[in-house]
């Protein structure tokens, strides 16, 4: 079972190259169904009409395998 | 290269595919015209009359059809093969913005004309929702110049949103039929295809006279070009963004492939429609 920091870490290198992430962006974790889900979200100014997150990442909870990579609208 | 050549047979799948749909789509085509001339018909509504009077005069005014005088995207080697899958697009589209009257309340068309109602004794004024601001012809016609925009702007290297707020005349009818308007036309941030995509509408307009701000537009981006997919409809800060402006927010994406999200790579001119965002209407 891999950790929330390993799982961090794994994310992290998983959207390097296909997305820019803030050198500060925080990281938000939560585990279901046997996986555990990165999500990078992003501080949009009021009234600013975009994506909720930088990336959500996907892994297996128990390999740390990388299932799915998605980007912000 | 060979990346670039899996991307155009998806292209060419994409757009087989999509005929496809188009001509199932097109077998029954159904006008507003038609459907409201069927109503009067039917019931013999006086204000059915008037409503298909402020229909014929909005199409004298607004033509149907796409504005075909928005820049070209400069990819001359991919325009070839997605003019084909853009002229399916436009016909989905055409066949997508049909009015469909059996969701619209049929007491509002009546009601043409009595857009203050009287509720414990206090005037409220009732605000076209979200879909009779989707069907209007004139939101319709700039919504889908927005997009067809949107999508030729896209390049191998950027992309970017456009949106505009929407008003509508309150001595017209609050449905579809309505006199509405779009303003204050905004393109969002060109970003790189590693970041994810922005629009500040602005302030919303304040109303004036009768004009009346009911509405928001955006549009999202492709991943035609992106390392990555994503989710597609509105996203909570949309829907944030129209509640806190107290108006319908529609928003111009694809429908999803699997899971709510489009992949990596997804054709240019792949299905989309207009998402709702925010509240149903304006209070």
């Amino acid at each position: 079972m891999i950790s929330d920091e390993g799982a961090v870490h794994l994310a992290r290198e998983a959207v390097a190259g296909a997305v820019q992430l803030p050198d500060d962006a925080r990281a938000e974790v939560h585990r279901e169904d046997g996986t555990v889900v990165v999500v990078f979200p992003t501080d949009l100014p009021p009234g600013v009409r975009g994506p909720d997150y930088h990336a959500r990442v996907t892994l297996d909870a128990a390999s740390g395998e990388v299932l799915d990579v998605l980007g912000g609208s | 290269m060979a990346e670039r050549e899996d991307l155009q047979r998806q292209d060419v799948e994409q757009e087989r595919r999509s005929r496809g749909a188009g001509d199932r789509d097109s077998a029954a085509p159904r006008s507003a015209e038609a459907v409201l001339l069927g109503l009067q018909r039917s019931v013999g509504n006086a204000a059915v009359t008037r409503a298909v009077a402020a229909l014929r005069a909005e199409e004298d005014e607004h033509p149907a059809g796409p504005d075909w005088s928005a820049p070209i995207e400069p990819e001359a080697d991919e325009r070839a093969e997605e003019g084909r899958a853009e002229a399916a697009a436009v016909q989905r589209h055409a066949d997508e913005e049909t009015v469909d009257w059996r969701s619209e309340p049929v007491q509002r068309a009546a009601a043409a004309g009595a857009a203050v109602q009287r509720q414990g004794g206090a005037a409220v004024k009732t605000f076209p929702g979200f879909k009779s601001i989707r069907y209007n012809a004139t939101v319709a016609n700039a919504a889908w110049k927005a997009w067809a925009e949107t999508l030729r702007a896209t390049t191998k290297t950027s992309r970017r949103e456009q949106g505009f707020w929407i008003q509508w005349d309150a001595t017209t009818v609050p449905n579809a039929t309505g006199k509405m308007k779009t303003v204050g036309h905004v393109t969002g941030t060109v970003v790189g295809n590693n970041q994810g995509a922005t629009i500040n509408l602005g302030a919303k307009p304040a109303d004036s006279g009768d004009w009346y701000t009911v509405g928001s537009f955006h549009t999202h981006t492709p991943t035609r070009h992106r390392a990555v997919g994503r989710v597609v409809g509105p996203s909570g800060a949309d829907h944030n963004a129209d509640t806190s402006d107290n108006v319908a927010g529609l928003v111009y994406d694809y429908l999803p492939v699997k899971n709510g999200a489009i992949p990596a790579g997804h054709p240019i001119w792949s299905k989309a429609k207009i998402w709702h965002s925010g509240p149903v209407s304006r209070t």
